[in-house]
């Protein structure tokens, strides 16, 4: 008697265990609604050539190609969107680009902050974007950028004129989060 | 019972929370920044301690005025006039500043040339008479120290038989890296 008591309890139990998974799964259901609603809205951006500016190639998804051309310490308004300005012992380059952050989700609005870094420092120059020097590790240039909109930059770079001539590269590293 | 509803809206509250953390999720990139630097030097004019003041001093296209000059007269400040036979000559000092950029070299040469015939008056800067493009330049130095005001003097050589008239000439000024 004892017995049959017990695999009667045993089996009530498992029922109301298995009711329970039931109600459980039924409640993870929007859950995953809510994770592929949010996966829709990544942001993305893209360098654009803007008005006046230096030409900007775009070489894929986030990547951007930016050529200024031959640069000596003579000074000159804008050639091709490019600036030289003389200074003591160095000269500023300076060129303005475009920059379009972008969601995925067009409909929803909004802004993001835009950091810069440096790939590949040199000691021997400076770079800079909207006036903030840029080091190996992230700093902000701005930080309501609103998605769809294109946004102007100022990238300067300060040469020194004890630098040897040759070839200039620098590579900026960009990252665009979400405000 | 409390316990029943607060463990749903701790499991709804979380994924809010992780559905933000998605949308936060940030986006890199990079922009490669591409120049050609090519080696310079700059020449500039400039205005001598004890020279005619020049027109457009700290650039690399100046003018000198001598003023109103005759043989009897008194020259401009800072004008020397030396009278010579069957001719006089006015005279000042004016500075030359050669810059170097991104090159490597110990010093430059600095060398003029007037650029219209002039067949009644003699021009000379130092010692050397100027000679009119597109005969070769004057070699002025060529041991020019750069970043620093070397003083020239101009020589303006007039024959005394000379009317009145309005002098003027140009002087083309080349700076070569050594």
């Amino acid at each position: 008697m004892k017995s049959k008591l017990l695999w009667f309890l045993l089996g009530i139990g498992t029922v109301l265990a298995q009711a329970q998974r039931a109600k459980s799964a039924n409640r993870v259901a929007p859950a995953m609604t809510l994770q592929a609603r949010s996966e829709a809205t990544i942001a993305s951006f893209v360098f654009l050539t803007v008005a006046g500016g230096a030409p900007v190639q775009n070489a894929g998804s986030d990547q951007g190609a930016l050529n200024l051309g031959l640069v000596s310490n003579t000074p000159r308004a804008d050639a091709n969107g490019v600036q030289i300005e003389s200074e003591k012992d160095s000269f500023v380059v300076a060129a303005r680009v475009g920059l379009r952050v972008d969601l995925s989700n067009p409909s929803r609005a909004g802004t993001a902050t835009v950091s810069a870094y440096l790939l590949s420092p040199d000691s021997s120059r400076t770079v800079s974007v909207d006036g903030v020097q840029l080091l190996p590790t992230p700093s902000i240039i701005a930080r309501h950028v609103p998605y769809g909109a294109i946004t102007e930059h100022v990238l300067k770079i300060v040469v020194p004129v004890s630098m040897p001539a040759g070839q200039l590269l620098d590579l900026i590293g960009v990252i665009i989060t979400p405000n | 019972m409390k316990t029943k509803y607060l463990q749903p809206a701790a499991i709804f509250t979380s994924l809010i929370l992780m559905s933000g953390m998605v949308w936060a999720q940030s986006s890199s990139g990079t922009l490669a920044v591409r120049a050609e630097l090519a080696s310079s030097i700059n020449l500039t004019l400039v205005t001598d301690p004890s020279g005619v003041v020049l027109t457009g001093s700290g650039t690399n296209a100046a003018t000198l005025d001598f003023g109103t000059v005759s043989l009897d007269s008194t020259p401009a400040a800072n004008v020397t006039q030396t009278v010579g036979s069957g001719n006089f000559m006015v005279s000042t000092p004016f500075d030359v500043s050669v810059t170097k950029s991104n090159v490597t070299s110990a010093n430059y040469a600095l060398s003029a040339v007037l650029t219209t015939v002039d067949g009644t008056n003699s021009w000379a800067i130092d010692t050397f008479p100027l000679p009119t493009s597109p005969t070769a330049p004057a070699s002025l130095t060529v041991t020019g120290v750069y970043a620093s005001n070397v003083p020239h003097t101009l020589h303006l050589t007039i024959p005394n038989t000379e009317g009145a008239a309005t002098i003027s000439n140009t002087i083309d000024f080349l700076a070569t890296a050594n």
